[in-house]
């Protein structure tokens, strides 16, 4: 896997980001490339979702793509601006169109601040509204993810629970108005249940607020529920890029086609040994294997996928990219119940 | 000829907490035959950690009330052990692993050394045995290179490895009962198929019994012969995998199973969702305790705990409108 290129990218893009490489400092002056040559967009109204496993940068793109910080080198254009050469004002007003929600519900917000100015933090900071304006917009930005102001406003982040902390995050990245919105993670740390409603909060939110969607998670079946398209990442590189039932029925990757196997199903059954998985784990991103750099699980892998890096290229159905020597074939075996 | 190894009868474990005793576990049972899985699944809270840690005995000091009812294991109830049996017992016949590996290794001793450690506690192996020994419980868990990794500090390896070591430890004196509490949930997906793989491997090997807790109803279909359904301190349902995961009765199992997201569903349903959040367990509701989320509620549910439905076949549950019963092989 592990691609560049940017044959993927469909233009007219509400977000747009190429070439984005972000490199972080370890120990002993020797570097992480967390983001090494990452491109994607994202139309208007559009859901791309993103998955990977630790270390695949799934988390650095979406800081990226809002300068949250600034990576080394790319650009990013939202609704028609670069993003990385605004100044600092211009960079906050561009902000208030991008909104983000983290994984965390309960460490993203201020356990001293009562919930009602939580919500209201962004909208004092964009100098927007009167008082009472204010505090008509809280209430029903709260009212649109299912709380009522009059009792939750007064409580602080921990006497809530977990789902309405995550509820309370969502308003926050709401309460703007934002015409894109950025989720890390955002139901991981919940249980199912409370997942679920979650889930269908921000399908409900998307639609409500005309919401473009970046949505980052590991659970391939949360992705699968709300992606109009989905990207998967390994070691700081894209591996495969496609329309969400595209991708999960005809894989093409074997680092795709590998996620997907091992994800255990809800069918009792003793599952055997899988042969076509790759075994063994993502090496340390300190020491990335050359060319390809998901070669040193993979069953498929050949001397040329060392020598040479794959590029990002069309393999036939449509809107279907991957970045691999050897694409998996379209077969039955593919294909997932 | 049953070959029952853990029967659990009316287990309660409450703690003292300053504005009231919690409920944490409230008369759950089972049984566990030797050899076979059970996999206890339900959400944060529901009680699943509780309960192991009342098996094994390490509840935390101070809050912990000494547990109510009857662990029957191999013939003797584990509550009238006196601690220093108990801790003969830990290790050797009954081993836990928990869901983070890190903070369950110790990060200034060598794995090697904490595997001999185990080892020269509960084995008659000398310090030199117990070294070659250690290196060949590396090997059994899929650590390359074992020789050289045995000197290996657990801050140096990756999650899944550090996770192996684990079960090396765990391992280590062939304990019949083996407790994971969330095994692969800090663990990335394909880590965590190579970890289940493993696990199933070691037990058909060692013919040991496992209790898996999770909060993952797939690690379950893969892994479990029987299931139990925790909620609110209390088992819902029991049965074979096939039929908690197929036909469910108990409203919660089957409302629990159609809230997850799966890999075959198609993109931009919505999902149907268990409204509100799981109880207070200091004032549980007087009735059955999903109840004021449940969606099939009767007036009866409100006022009156329902009492277990025993199907025959361990199939077990308690629900007072219940789901219809599903015609198998339809």
């Amino acid at each position: 896997m592990a691609g560049s290129g940017t044959a993927h990218l469909q233009g007219n893009a509400l977000l747009s980001a190429s070439h984005l490489v972000k490199t972080y400092k370890a120990k002993g002056g020797r570097r992480v490339q967390a983001l090494s040559d990452v491109s994607l967009d994202i139309v208007r109204g559009e859901t791309l979702g993103v998955v990977g496993e630790s270390g695949s940068g799934k988390s650095t793109l979406a800081r990226a793509v809002l300068a949250l910080p600034k990576p080394d080198s790319g650009a990013v254009q939202f609704e028609e601006k670069p993003v990385f050469d605004a100044k600092a004002a211009a960079l906050r007003a561009l902000r208030h169109r991008m909104q983000m929600v983290f994984q965390d519900p309960l460490s993203s917000l201020n356990p001293a601040h009562r919930i009602f100015d939580i919500v209201e933090m962004p909208l004092l900071v964009a100098g927007r509204g009167s008082a009472a304006e204010r505090r008509r917009i809280v209430a029903d930005t709260l009212q649109s993810v299912g709380l009522d102001v009059d009792i939750v406003g007064n409580r602080r982040p921990y006497e809530l629970s977990g789902g309405q902390c995550q509820r309370v995050s969502i308003a926050r990245a709401l309460v703007l108005q934002p015409s894109l919105l950025v989720c890390d993670e955002p139901v991981s740390a919940l249980d199912v249940s409370v997942q679920a409603q979650v889930l269908n909060l921000l399908e409900d939110a998307k639609a409500a607020f005309s919401l473009t969607m970046l949505f980052i998670s590991h659970d391939l079946g949360v992705v699968k529920g709300i992606s109009d398209r989905v990207m998967v990442m390994y070691l700081g590189k894209v591996c495969e890029i496609a329309p969400t039932d595209s991708l999960y029925a005809t894989p093409r990757h074997p680092y795709t086609a590998t996620l997907l196997a091992s994800v255990p199903s809800l069918v009792p059954r003793r599952r055997e040994e899988r042969p076509t998985m790759a075994r063994g784990e993502t090496p340390s991103p300190l020491d990335v294997p050359s060319g390809c750099r998901f070669r040193t699980r993979c069953p498929a892998a050949t001397e040329r996928c060392a020598r040479e890096e794959p590029q990002i290229q069309n393999v036939g159905q449509p809107g279907h990219f991957v970045a691999c020597h050897h694409p998996l074939a379209v077969t039955a075996s593919t294909r997932l119940s | 000829m049953s070959d029952v190894l853990l029967e659990v009868d009316d287990l309660r474990t409450y703690f003292a907490l300053p504005h009231g005793e919690l409920r944490a576990v409230d008369g759950v049972s089972f049984r566990l035959e030797a050899g076979r899985t059970l996999g206890v699944v339900g959400e944060s809270g529901s009680g699943k950690s509780v309960l192991a840690r009342s098996i094994i005995g390490l509840l935390p000091a101070g809050f912990a009330r000494r547990p109510a009812g009857r662990i029957l294991f191999a013939g003797r109830d584990l509550r009238q052990v006196p601690e220093s049996e108990m801790r003969r017992i830990r290790g050797r016949e009954i081993a836990m692993i928990f869901q983070d590996p890190l903070t369950s290794l110790n990060p200034v001793m060598t794995i090697g050394r904490q595997i001999v450690q185990v080892l020269r506690q509960h084995t008659d192996l000398s310090t030199a045995q117990a070294k070659v020994r250690a290196v060949e419980l590396l090997a059994e868990v899929g650590i390359p290179d074992p020789g050289q990794r045995v000197h290996e500090y657990a801050h140096r390896m990756s999650g899944g490895m550090r996770q192996r070591v684990v079960i090396a430890i765990a391992l280590a004196c062939n304990p019949r009962l083996l407790i994971a509490d969330e095994p692969t949930t800090a663990l990335d997906v394909t880590v965590q198929a190579q970890i289940l793989d493993l696990l199933r491997h070691l037990q058909d090997r060692h013919r040991m019994a496992m209790i898996l807790i999770t909060h993952n109803l797939g690690v379950v279909a893969e892994m479990c012969d029987e299931v139990a359904v925790m909620y609110a301190g209390r088992m819902v349902e029991q049965a074979s995998v096939a039929d908690v995961l197929g036909a469910p009765r108990m409203r919660y199992t089957q409302a629990l199973l159609e809230s997850v997201p799966r890999l075959d569903s198609a993109s931009h349903v919505r999902l149907p969702v268990i409204p509100g959040q799981p109880p207070n367990l200091i004032a549980p509701p007087p009735g059955c305790r999903f109840a004021p989320r449940c969606g099939h509620r009767l007036a009866r549910c409100d006022k009156e705990a329902p009492s277990e439905t025993d199907l025959g076949a361990g199939h077990r549950f308690s629900c007072w409108n219940p789901v219809e019963e599903v015609i198998h092989g339809r």
